[in-house]
């Protein structure tokens, strides 16, 4: 669709910068609507919340226009000691971490907490890009491909299951499956590792209490009343926002309905307050950015930098469809934020650092020449974006 | 690995496809929920939000005419017990015991009633005291649940039970003041609407209504509870004595129509209350109002003051009496002991109570004055008293297709005739008050929950006589129980006070006649110069069949001496009096 300008190389995909950017502001709107209640409650400043994210907002833009700026290529000398550095973190969470909802997430204290999980999905993405990317590797074949693959996989999403956080490891193993099969791995490994993927869901949610909830309340047979009662809240929410929402910061839901309505349920405050106009128009906005986001990833002339952006995208995607699923009761709660959106100042900073990451791709992963020969003419009006 | 671009791109479609089918799902899915569930969802958003509390406004008192409380509201609790809190032993054991204590229940019992319920809300008691609740509440006794309700409360007992009345179990009056005045002392709920969050409180910004509760008013009664009480303790021993089916005491004051005393036998008493009783009923209203009675020769005094006020007659015009009067062809009318008095004055007709004189009067004024003179009295209209049921009086006037001349004629003593005691009484006070018709009244002031009070005007109807007819009718009544020959003791004749009064024995009617039961009425006012008191003492069939004269007098002069005394009015009878 957008072309890169011929006369140069170095222009990025500003499609892909706009909705970034935009997501980023919908999202820091809805968050301080959907936080300022719980705010007074928990903190006495309806703006509490709200700070904590613009902080991670700053981070994030900060982070996202170094890695923009920085040639992606240039990550890749880094990416074993990065994936190192991530799973130092992952283990010292399970051992100094902090707990919460019933989950060992989180480092550090008050206002600045670190969540190791949200950087090991853009670690385990570089890393894997490289790790796929290294020459004369045959992925295809069991011993070179398949086999040291699921060893990575296994160490990391083992350490993310182990803080007992089941959406991040379905994000982290979804990331890593999908490069690996845009890569080029047998259909077969594939399959064999998606199935066994399912059953290791299953099973992990049959093992954790609240999962258990979770998964019984989405097929029907819920007995706890908590985990109903959040599907439901959030659904009633949706449908009494409607065509056109009870307008922007009047989420009756918010008022502890929804419970977690700045954080996971940010898309049922959005949609309640705003309608169906506006949370239509976002999820096409998401889905948008994903296909962009693939599209990138095939005109991309570089391996590298496509597996990078097939990484990023799928775990944008990922999140989208599990969150807003999990809200529309459409799939199980998985507990995922919303990228962009949900508060959470980690989350906002790792998803814009990738997509930093995916910038610097569309800026340095195209080859002039081979810019030109993938460039088919079209009848359609070029945009210079 | 060959053509590395070319598989990089195909198989990029398999994710980019799954994204769009579940996007595109998941947008078909907020669709489906925001515009094609919408009026469900929002329905049942709304329902979780939406409270709609009535704010119940506070029920006002009832006071007697010096401010002393005879009915009042307080905060109680309805207790109830959550059958499913108490399906565990230990719970049950443990709530049960709770509240029996605080109850001084059996907590077995409590159990057995609870479980044998299985589900839902178990009302185990009502008008439980606010505190005992309010420490029940406080315990977080589990399976309780106490809904505040409010009782009436009557510290005076059983007096004055008849014109209170009674509320129901909605706490809206069902009798007496409390029924009748309902809409005063209730005053009208309120209503708060919010949305609210899951704690309960109001969403800021959400809807918010509130209507307040329009506070009830404090009404003071025309009653004295120490008149109403001697009252009813005189009415009740006169009842016994005579062996009575009943009867009425009504005091009066005759200038404002103030019912100082209105005290009715049987009547309703707290105390034995039992409304599952059918008998009970009936006491729900009150007999003075809305009874009506023949009130034989009381009327003799409404007969001479329309004759006296018409001029047809003076108090000392002479007339012969033979015994009998012959109306038209073959009715001849009898003076109820069936003798004869002679020439005697009009004064002398009231004094020994003759019916002939009576119907000669009726007979000099004409039919047509006589029935408006009656009306000027109140008779055929309801004399406005606050309680409910009254009927207006009965009786043929001659515009009728069945009145004949004995109607004017029997009328004149107070057969054919049927009135209500407060009726009656409210013309005797037209008759010495000056003339003047008033609305008698139960109520001489409200106050509102601010304090403010506000006095409730007399009402005067109209005039009846002049007040020099009046005068004379006074003047005529006294001489009744105190004849100023001394030729006769009148029971009626109060020990320290001066007084006048007109006493009355009527039969009942029953359908084609009359059966030998009777009402033996007095009616009188005292003092004799200024009237503090105007007090109506009836008996219906007492078995003794005794006079008005010799059965209601001796009570009417008790109950004036005795009332007079109690409002601090200086005697002003015989020897007592220094007189210049």
């Amino acid at each position: 669709m957008t072309a890169i300008p011929q006369q140069s190389h170095l222009r990025s995909d500003y499609v892909l910068l706009g909705l970034t950017l935009l997501l980023t502001v919908i999202g820091l709107v809805v968050v301080w609507s959907a936080s300022f209640v719980i705010g007074i409650v928990q903190f006495g400043d309806p703006n509490a919340y709200f700070v904590r994210q613009l902080m991670g907002a700053f981070l994030g833009a900060f982070m996202f226009v170094a890695m923009w700026r920085l040639d992606y290529r240039k990550l890749r000398p880094w990416a074993l000691p990065i994936m190192a550095v991530t799973i130092v973190a992952l283990v010292a969470v399970l051992i100094v971490g902090e707990e919460r909802n019933g989950a060992q997430r989180w480092i550090g204290a008050g206002a600045v907490t670190f969540q190791p999980a949200e950087f090991a999905k853009l670690s385990i993405t570089v890393y894997l890009a490289v790790w796929l990317t290294r020459p004369g590797r045959n992925l295809r074949s069991f011993e070179e491909g398949f086999f040291p693959f699921m060893i990575i996989l296994g160490v990391v999403a083992g350490l993310i299951v182990w803080e007992r956080s089941l959406g991040t490891t379905l994000v982290v193993v979804s990331i890593a499956i999908c490069m690996f099969w845009v890569a080029g791995a047998s259909l077969m490994h594939v399959a064999a590792l998606i199935g066994s993927g399912l059953v290791a869901v299953v099973s992990l949610a049959l093992l954790v209490d609240y999962r258990y909830d979770r998964l019984l309340t989405f097929l029907g047979h819920g007995e706890t009343d908590g985990a109903l009662f959040q599907t439901h809240q959030a659904m009633l929410a949706l449908g009494n926002g409607g065509l056109t929402g009870l307008g922007l910061g009047t989420s009756r839901g918010k008022f502890f309905y929804i419970p977690e309505s700045h954080t996971d349920g940010v898309f049922a405050v959005l949609g309640e307050e705003t309608g169906l106009l506006m949370a239509g128009l976002v999820l096409c906005m998401y889905l948008f950015l994903i296909l962009r986001g693939f599209h990138l990833a095939r005109r991309c002339d570089d391996d590298f930098g496509s597996f990078i952006v097939t990484g990023v995208t799928t775990w944008i995607a990922v999140q989208t469809i599990l969150n807003i699923g999990g809200i529309t009761s459409t799939l199980p709660l998985t507990g995922v934020p919303l990228p962009f959106m949900s508060y959470g100042n980690n989350a906002l900073a790792a998803v814009l650092m990738a997509m930093g990451v995916v910038a610097s791709v569309s800026r340095y992963g195209m080859e002039p020449e081979a810019a030109k020969q993938d460039e088919k003419p079209r009848p359609r009006k070029r945009r210079a974006t | 690995m060959t053509e590395p671009r070319a598989g990089r791109s195909r198989r990029l479609l398999v994710p980019a496809a799954l994204a769009t089918l579940g996007c595109a799902g998941l947008l078909g899915r907020v669709v489906y929920i925001q515009v094609y569930q919408h009026d469900v969802l929002s329905a049942e958003a709304q329902a979780e939000l939406e409270v709609d509390n009535t704010v119940y406004a506070r029920r006002g008192a009832i006071l007697d005419r010096n401010g002393d409380v005879l009915a009042t509201s307080v905060a109680t609790w309805d207790i109830y017990v959550r059958a499913k809190d108490w399906v565990v032993p230990e719970d049950a054991i443990a709530g049960s015991t709770a509240i029996a204590t605080a109850l001084r229940m059996d907590a077995a019992q409590l159990r057995t009633k609870v479980s044998a319920v299985g589900t839902g809300d178990v009302k185990i008691a009502t008008d439980v005291d606010y505190d005992t609740g309010k420490a029940l509440i406080d315990a977080k006794v589990k399976g309780l649940e106490a809904l505040g309700n409010t009782k009436r409360v009557k510290p005076n007992g059983d007096i004055g039970a008849s014109i209170i009345g009674l509320l129901g179990y909605d706490n809206s009056g069902i009798a007496g003041m409390e029924s009748s005045l309902n809409r005063v002392l209730a005053g009208l709920p309120g209503r708060v609407f919010f949305e609210r969050d899951t704690t309960g409180d109001p969403i800021p910004y959400a809807q918010h209504v509130t209507h307040d509760p329009e506070q009830g008013k404090d009404i003071v009664l025309t009653i004295d509870r120490v008149l109403q009480d001697m009252a009813e303790k005189a009415l009740n021993n006169a009842v016994v004595a005579h062996r009575a089916k009943g009867g009425t005491v009504i005091m009066m004051d005759p200038y404002t129509g103030d019912i100082l005393a209105l005290a009715t036998n049987p009547s309703l008493k707290y105390s034995t209350l039992n409304l599952d009783d059918n008998g009970q009923l009936a006491l729900l209203k009150n007999a003075a109002v809305t009874d009506l009675y023949e009130p034989g020769s009381v009327m003799k005094v409404v007969t001479a003051a329309a004759a006296i006020d018409a001029g047809v007659v003076t108090a000392d015009t002479w007339y012969h009496d033979s015994g009998s009067i012959k109306i038209g062809t073959d009715t001849e009318l009898k003076n109820f002991d069936n003798g004869s008095y002679g020439d005697q004055t009009m004064t002398g007709v009231l004094q020994h109570s003759i019916n002939t004189g009576a119907v000669f009067m009726a007979q000099k004024l004409g039919a047509t004055a006589f029935t408006r003179y009656l009306e000027r009295f109140g008779f055929g209209s309801t004399s406005g008293i606050e309680l409910s049921g009254e009927p207006e009086a009965i009786f043929r006037r001659p515009d009728d297709e069945a009145w004949t001349e004995v109607d004017l004629a029997t009328q004149s003593f107070g057969q054919s005739i049927s009135v209500t005691p407060v009726q009656m009484t409210t013309a005797f006070a037209a008759v010495i008050n000056g003339g003047n018709l008033i609305q008698p009244r139960l109520v001489r002031a409200t106050i509102d929950a601010q304090g403010r009070r506000e006095d409730i005007p007399v009402k005067v109807r109209g005039q009846a006589i002049s007040a020099q007819t009046s005068a004379t009718l006074r003047e005529m009544m006294r001489k009744v129980v105190d004849p100023p020959d001394g030729s006769y003791y009148h029971p009626g004749n109060p020990r320290d006070y001066t007084a006048g009064g007109k006493s009355g024995t009527a039969n009942i009617p029953v359908p084609n006649g009359y059966n030998d039961t009777q009402i033996a009425s007095f009616i009188g006012f005292a003092p004799f110069d200024s009237p503090r008191l105007l007090i109506m003492v009836k008996l219906d069939n007492n078995a003794d069949l005794l006079t008005g004269t010799t059965a209601a007098a001796p009570i009417f002069a008790d109950l004036v001496d005795r009332s007079l005394a109690y409002m601090k009015v200086r005697p002003d009878a015989g020897d007592l009096v220094a007189r210049p």
